[in-house]
């Protein structure tokens, strides 16, 4: 079974005080390369149903899904897109480094996700965030150029996810070519020194090296910032370099994720 | 939706729901400049957000939300009310001074599974109507209905994230 971890609200609550709230409870905690996520070892009851959950103070996830916030690096004055945000954990997590400040922009084109996405920033009191429910790749309509876009664009999934997972070349090629297409969006309306982070949890290259490989190839405002000094700050996560020299990929035992970060050139 | 700034009787409107709960002084301080109303056909959202989010807003023509739901006005010919939703009263919780009950544990895990409250689960109640649900860190929980019986009615919870909340 996939490990479980909780990412404290810290716009709530101190992670110590969740900490010893929640061992108190019988709950058994580790600490993780992030000192507001905690791993759960041991628990007597459901996890995501507790009063303290229902209170917003803590979010379930992966621990892979936490390092692309992290990567992405927002500050508090940033207008940030996240262009597919649903269910909201990157999202919410984004808005908690933000500090609730600035402005976060979160578009879901799925409607019946889009629910929960708003559920979740409501439950995390996320006020810093103006969503939208529109195809990403139609997001360049607005006259708004963003410093910092998180593009964890959907994929083929993996098998840590998914145990049935069967992708035809056919799904990997379409998922591949989209995955392009919002990328260049995406590029188009960052700000000139802006950043964009690209993440998939597909194992697949065609849909992560190959997607950053033809960015590079056919864009001349673009270039690849190198992850590598990330690297020894996630400490207790399966990680290693990509492919494509610059890139991270996370490796199984946890869930697997594709992580690269790209700047827009000043002309 | 289509979104506005609030005008002086929808602002009057909800000043007077928040004096159920808040003091004088909570109120003046309270920022209604940063609320909002999204509508869509007969839909009246009024949301809480940022200076800076609201002052972004102008740069999207329909948005699905923003900040956080405050509460919902209805509009009636020249009538209008404003009732509040659990992430408003969650945003004022800390400065609640009237109308509220706090409950013990047992009634926490009832009421958070959508429950109403008994009696010997109150452990402080004061006023009626629609008030505040708080456990024991008063710790906001949700909104009941009191009128003076042996039960505090479940309007809504915080449990509701869970059943309805997809």
């Amino acid at each position: 079974m996939e490990a479980q971890y909780i990412r404290t609200n810290t716009l709530k609550i101190n992670p110590k005080k969740l900490k010893n709230r929640l061992e108190d409870k019988g709950v058994k905690l580790e600490d993780t390369y992030l000192d507001y996520v905690f791993e759960v070892i041991e628990t007597p009851f459901s996890i995501g149903s507790t009063p303290e959950y229902l209170i917003g103070y803590y979010y379930l996830q992966s621990i892979s899904s936490t390092v692309p916030p992290i990567v992405l690096n927002p500050s508090i004055e940033d207008v940030v897109l996240d262009m597919c945000s649903a269910p909201g954990g990157k999202t919410t997590h984004i808005s908690q480094l933000m500090n609730n400040n600035g402005v976060l922009v979160a578009n879901e084109l799925n409607r019946k996700r889009i629910r929960s996405l708003k559920s979740n920033i409501y439950r995390m009191g996320i006020k810093n965030t103006i969503l939208l429910n529109m195809d990403a790749l139609r997001l360049e309509r607005f006259n708004i150029y963003y410093d910092k876009i998180l593009l964890d664009a959907p994929c083929t999934g993996n098998p840590i996810k998914d145990k049935n997972r069967a992708p035809t070349k056919r799904d990997i090629k379409y998922c591949s070519i989209r995955q392009k297409n919002m990328l260049n969006v995406g590029i188009d309306i960052l700000k000139e020194g802006g950043e964009i982070v690209y993440s998939t949890c597909s194992p697949e290259i065609e849909e992560n090296e190959e997607v950053i490989q033809y960015i590079l190839d056919t864009r001349e405002d673009i270039e690849l910032i190198p992850l590598h000094g990330i690297k020894d700050n996630l400490k207790g996560i399966n990680v290693m370099e990509g492919e494509l020299k610059g890139t991270l990929r996370i490796l199984p035992p946890n869930e697997p994720f594709f992580i690269a970060k790209l700047k827009k050139l000043t002309k | 939706m289509k979104y506005r700034e609030l005008n002086n009787q929808e602002i009057k409107c909800i000043k007077n729901i928040l004096s159920n709960y808040l003091n004088k002084e909570a109120i003046e301080e309270f920022n209604f400049k940063n609320l909002y109303l999204l509508h869509d056909n007969d839909k009246y959202n009024v949301i809480y957000s940022t200076d800076e989010v609201l002052r972004y807003l102008k740069f999207f023509k329909n948005i699905y939300g923003a900040g956080i739901l405050f509460g919902d006005l209805k509009k009636d010919k020249n009538k209008i009310k404003f009732s509040m939703s659990l992430e408003g009263m969650d945003l004022i919780s800390k400065n609640i001074v009237k109308n509220y009950a706090i409950i013990n544990k047992k009634g926490e895990t009832l009421f958070l599974y959508g429950r109403d409250i008994f009696k010997s689960s109150i452990l402080k109640l004061n006023g009626t109507g629609r008030i505040g649900i708080f456990n024991k860190n008063k710790e906001f929980l949700g909104i009941g209905n009191y009128n003076k019986g042996e039960v505090i009615k479940n309007i809504i919870d915080k449990g509701w994230y869970l059943r309805k909340g997809g």
